[in-house]
């Protein structure tokens, strides 16, 4: 938030980058079919990135998402074909999302169990109570409404866009603005010196659990409802991406700084990484190694950031106290 | 925090339930920590930020934060406290250690509160620094604000109080009026075993 903009530069100047290599090496990469397969296709990325970004402002980290993903999507499947009305459907799994993100949340601020533990917990849980409820099936057969929601092929890229890019600018909005966003920085800068500053911060992150639960669960109905069938082993690995382009796009993971500039930045570059290795020859089994050694770069430079005194206060923390007379 | 075990708060007279921080800033009391670092400011944000975070419901409006009522509190208190920055969107991890305590000095300022609390408050500040915290404590104290600064250095303790309560154990030892301490007295209710009326016969 303070720091200026470095590393959504640089990121940017990595995505522009590899557009000049693509250019001039790979020129289909951009045609229109492909761009349109990769924004789809990373579309649910950005929207759970966004509640990622506001866990991870906040010091919290959520790993469930993945997980979630899934059953809100498998749950929206079964709602509508169980009769309830598509829009309804699609809300419940929301409202599904959001309960399963207040679990986490609730466990993390009001009980304090470290959020790495309760969110594993969660992730595994409901990996496999899905797969034990569905028995490892999908859910076929969707009513005709379902897919697409109800729209046009042709104009539901262009909602599922406007919706990702709408929550994108409202989160950046409501942490530049609102006293919320204040309270999620501030939190996730130094907890105590927050509270003692009168801010409510176990309602703060179970807050921001919510939210990212809610949004999982809108990703997970906006991805379902472009093929015709649901697998219940969605979203597999999901959390990592989305971590990782949180990470890259600059948020600490410590908390406490970054934003959603950089989280979209984030998530166009690694989603735009892996097709083009494709497109220029190299093997597939780089990618994975690749992006693994953006994310390596991204948070060893945010770590020296550190060193340098730059952001972190807990850093500091270790001095004793003095005594009273 | 600790909940209270026994006694009550009482601020103008009327009696006050405390179990939170927010509730003590409701209540008109304001606390600035002894550990800068870990409980005062927030070193990533701006001066403007660190100024307005006690008092946010202050600066904005069913949550929405008015940047330009912030940004002038800020500067208000830059002003007054003589923080020496280039400006008020600084982050604070850039300024001194005095400086930063002047915006944590800051931020409850502007909760204008009834009773300021300030533990340690020149600790690791440079001798010009510490002149100004002292005089603008002595301000706010004329100007009518109840102050209770907690310190453990002798010196500022007999220059800065009124009344001194000197804590012995987790509890207060005695309360000696400004006329009537010296170094000699607290040194020996802080350490306990000799209360006032003793020492008194010993120097005779």
């Amino acid at each position: 938030m303070i720091q200026g903009r470095n590393r959504e530069l640089s990121v940017a100047g990595a995505i522009v980058a590899l557009c000049l290599v693509l250019a001039v090496q790979a020129p289909r990469y951009f045609s229109r079919e492909n761009l349109a397969e990769m924004v789809l296709a990373n579309i649910p990325v950005l929207i759970i990135a966004v509640g990622t970004t506001l866990v991870i402002l906040s010091g919290h980290i959520d790993i469930s998402v993945g997980s979630m993903f899934a059953v809100c999507a498998v749950a929206a499947g079964v709602f509508a074909k169980a009769g309830m009305p598509v829009p309804l459907a699609g809300l419940a799994a929301c409202a599904g999302g959001a309960v399963l993100g207040a679990l986490n949340g609730g466990l993390a601020a009001y009980l304090r169990v470290p959020s790495i533990v309760v969110t594993l917990a969660a992730m595994v849980a409901l990996r496999d109570g899905l797969r034990w409820t569905t028995g490892g099936a999908w859910v076929a057969d969707l009513p005709a409404g379902f897919q697409w929601l109800g729209f046009s092929q042709s104009s539901y890229p262009a909602l599922a866009v406007l919706v990702a890019g709408g929550l994108a600018l409202a989160a950046a909005w409501g942490l530049a603005n609102l006293a919320a966003g204040r309270a999620i920085y501030a939190v996730g800068s130094n907890q105590e010196a927050a509270w003692l500053a009168g801010i409510d911060t176990r309602l703060t992150i179970l807050s921001v659990f919510t939210l990212s639960g809610a949004l999982t669960g809108l990703a997970a109905v906006l991805n379902s409802a472009r093929f015709s069938q649901i697998p219940s082993n969605a979203g597999l690995g999901l959390e990592m991406k989305v971590i990782a382009a949180v990470v890259v796009g600059g948020t600490a993971i410590t908390g406490g700084t970054g934003g959603l500039l950089g989280t979209v930045l984030g998530v166009v570059l690694l989603g735009a990484i892996g097709p083009a290795l494709t497109f220029l020859g190299v093997n597939a089994y780089w990618e994975k190694a690749i992006q693994g050694g953006i994310i390596l770069v991204a948070v060893v430079s945010s770590a020296s950031r550190v060193r340098l005194g730059l952001s972190g206060s807990r850093k500091h923390a270790s001095r004793p106290a003095p005594s009273r007379a | 925090m600790r909940p209270a075990d026994s006694g009550e708060i009482l601020v103008e007279g009327q009696p006050v339930r405390i179990a939170s921080p927010s509730q003590a800033i409701e209540a008109g009391i304001g606390y600035v920590p002894e550990d800068r670092r870990r409980h005062g400011v927030v070193p990533e944000m701006p001066i403007t930020a660190n100024t307005s975070l006690a008092s946010l419901k202050a600066v904005s409006r069913w949550g929405w934060i008015d940047r330009t009522a912030e940004c002038s509190l800020a500067e208000q208190y830059v002003t007054q406290l003589c923080v020496k920055t280039p400006s008020v969107h600084v982050a604070t991890a850039m300024l001194s250690g005095g400086n930063q305590q002047k915006v944590a000095l800051a931020r409850w300022l502007a909760t204008a509160p009834k009773v300021l609390i300030l533990d340690e408050p020149t600790q690791g500040v440079d001798v010009g620094a510490k002149a100004e915290i002292h005089r603008l404590i002595a301000e706010l104290a004329e100007r009518g604000m109840a102050i209770i600064m907690i310190s453990s250095e002798l010196p500022e303790i007999l220059g800065m109080s009124g009344r001194i309560a000197v804590m012995h154990a987790g509890a207060i030892g005695g309360i000696l009026p400004r006329s009537e301490a010296t170094q000699q007295k607290i040194l020996g209710l802080a350490l306990g075993h000799t209360p006032v009326s003793e020492l008194a016969r010993i120097e005779e």
